[in-house]
């Protein structure tokens, strides 16, 4: 627990020290809640009753109470933003310390691989937290939305959508470790996310020939699962959103950590740790 | 040995090669960095390792603390194998290598020594406090790196690398961009940590620091070990002859050739200052027994001794003669 808290120390203080960064970034992040309710309530409106929220992509239908599009988007933003902070952060945190010249510092302390790991997770994960935050709060308090969500189901979808998608970005890490730059996972693979996931509108307005990638991507059941957390389903409803997401942390995650280790393991063979 | 910290055995390492065009189907060429070097230090010394640009010296260390796997050959440090139990041969040594890159530059000395004290499972304040006092930078100790000068950043470096107070501290030229007084102080610092118990590997350049430091000694080239001894196996290596050097005065007079047909003197030397005075280069054989006869003969040449001294080659002079009949013998070789 120090280890990680060292990291989040650490991170925040040089996060602080662009001062004009940190005020660009929540500049940011207002506009773009003013430019979805804006977009939203105008043109999207129409859109939403039918096509967003109604049906997920395993089929289940959904009660209509939040369906509008501004809500749609809300959620599909902020939650978006913290399941790929588990891709990113950890590929991202391994190329700046290859940049910044102190992965072979940080690698000369008995810090475990399981540390460094978090540690370099959790500073962008509580950053995407805070943004989240932020969007629903927005949401809830201002346009009246999710009143009647199911809280209690949420960290119950939340935890195996993040662990699925750490997963895939300790695979993206291991890559980073071993080609430096064009790792073939970070490359597309949030774009992808992002755009066949159902962030911004739903799967199920994707063309049939597109259906069978968007299913194997985790963030699509992860946002489905949500949504309907967020609609106010039983936790019966989101049963297969948890099977999947459960399936694919457990095969996706020890491969993946396996492969990292085995990636640390060959950079040090070959001398390539420090470089970028 | 029961007293070594470090034992090494048969370390190879080998660094591939970029492809090149059209070789791209082919096994990528290797460059052989060490080849079967082995080492013993043993506690409480200061034990140097030499070698010109490119030798393995920084290969060598990096195998030894654990940041590289060697190809063929073990490491022992602390009683623990580098490859097996890395984890906790790191939380034993202490580690300070000059690379500047390796700080958080946003981040002040005392933040990143705190960072990297909580990896290691330090948390008390007082021992940053304590470093930033021991190596100069108590009053620079909450500016940001990016302020600091190259030598300002060697000497938080030296700081991160005691952090852990280890008993054994492995150091890659960490004079490197310090001023002659920073170096001369961590030199004290050096003597100081040994002195208390400790024991220290470094790699340097620099012969004079080398000489003055170092219990023993590893010559490498080419990542070959050349030699590995004190400075005087150095010098028994290159030669077994000794030099002096005599300053003379008098209305005498001085040949070398008369100097030469004394048994034991294998060379000599006689040269003529501007103030009159005589000074003689004798190299004698052996344990220099032929050196009273030649006094004798000066004397008995009404010459007055003014001063006479042994003249040994330096660390700088054996380590360039070392690396020279390496290279010739290398040449015939191939």
């Amino acid at each position: 627990m120090g280890v990680t808290l060292a990291f989040l120390r650490r991170d925040w203080r040089i996060w602080m020290s662009y001062r004009a960064a940190v005020f660009q970034h929540y500049l940011g992040l207002v506009l773009l809640v003013v430019l979805v309710y804006v977009l939203g309530s105008n043109f999207a409106g129409d859109l939403a009753p039918e096509t967003l929220l109604l049906r997920t992509p395993e089929g289940v239908d959904v009660p209509r109470q939040s369906g509008d599009y501004v809500a749609f988007a809300l959620v599909g933003l902020a939650l978006t933003d913290m399941f790929l902070s588990g891709l990113t952060s950890i590929p991202k945190a391994l190329r700046n310390a290859q940049f910044s010249g102190t992965m072979e510092a940080v690698l000369l302390t008995p810090i475990k691989e399981s540390e460094l790991l978090a540690g370099s997770a959790v500073f962008p994960f509580l950053q995407s937290l805070a943004r989240a935050t932020l969007l629903l709060t927005f949401g809830f308090v201002f346009l009246g939305y999710w009143q009647g969500a199911n809280f209690a189901i949420m960290p119950l979808i939340f935890v195996p959508g993040f662990l699925s998608l750490a997963a895939v970005g300790l695979a993206s890490s291991a890559f980073t470790l071993i080609l430096k730059q064009g790792d073939p996972v970070s490359l597309g693979y949030a774009a992808l996310s992002t755009i066949l996931g159902g962030t911004l509108f739903p799967t199920n307005a994707l063309p049939d020939w597109l259906q069978p990638v968007v299913f194997t991507l985790p963030l699509t059941h992860a946002l489905s699962g949500m949504r309907l957390a967020f609609a106010g389903a039983p936790l019966a409803a989101v049963v297969p959103q948890l099977l999947i997401l459960w399936s694919l942390t457990l095969v996706l995650l020890p491969v993946s950590y396996l492969f990292f280790r085995w990636s640390l393991r060959h950079v040090r063979k070959k001398g390539s740790l420090g470089y970028y | 040995m029961t007293d070594a910290v470090v034992e090494a055995r048969g370390l190879v390492k080998r660094y591939q090669m970029p492809w090149t065009w059209p070789n791209l189907w082919r096994p990528r060429p290797e460059h052989l960095a060490l080849d079967g070097v082995g080492l013993v230090v043993r506690r409480g010394e200061i034990f140097g390792l030499l070698g010109p640009n490119g030798a393995g010296k920084t290969t060598l260390l990096r195998l030894l603390v654990g940041l590289l796997l060697p190809d063929e050959g073990t490491a022992v440090v602390n009683g623990m194998d580098v490859v097996r139990a890395g984890r906790r041969v790191r939380a034993s040594i202490g580690v300070v290598y000059g690379d500047e890159r390796s700080f958080f530059w946003r981040l002040s000395v005392r933040e990143n020594l705190r960072f990297y004290a909580r990896l290691f499972g330090v948390s008390e304040q007082s021992r940053i406090d304590e470093l930033v006092e021991l190596v100069g930078l108590a009053e620079a100790a909450d500016m940001p790196m990016h302020s600091y000068s190259s030598g300002m950043r060697q000497r938080a470096a030296i700081a991160r690398g005691l952090i852990n107070d280890p008993s054994l501290i492995f150091m890659d030229e960490p004079t490197r961009s310090l001023d002659p007084v920073g170096a001369q102080e961590l030199r004290r610092l050096i003597s100081e940590r040994v002195a208390s118990g400790r024991t220290v590997v470094f790699a340097t350049n620099l012969m004079h620091e080398a000489e003055a430091l170092c219990d023993r000694l590893m010559l490498i080239d080419h990542g070959h070990e050349l030699i590995t001894g004190t400075v005087q196996d150095f010098r028994d290596r290159v030669t077994t002859d000794v030099v002096y050097q005599l300053v003379l005065e008098g209305n005498g007079t001085c040949s070398p050739e008369e100097l030469q047909a004394i048994p034991g003197i294998r060379n000599a030397e006689v040269e003529q200052t501007e103030q009159g005075a005589f000074r003689v280069t004798l190299v004698l054989s052996g344990e220099a027994a032929a050196l009273p006869a030649a006094i004798r003969h000066l004397m008995d040449h009404t010459l007055e001794i003014v001063s006479c001294a042994r003249q040994d080659p330096s660390l700088d002079e054996l380590f360039q003669e070392i690396v020279r009949l390496r290279r010739l013998e290398m040449a015939e070789v191939n």
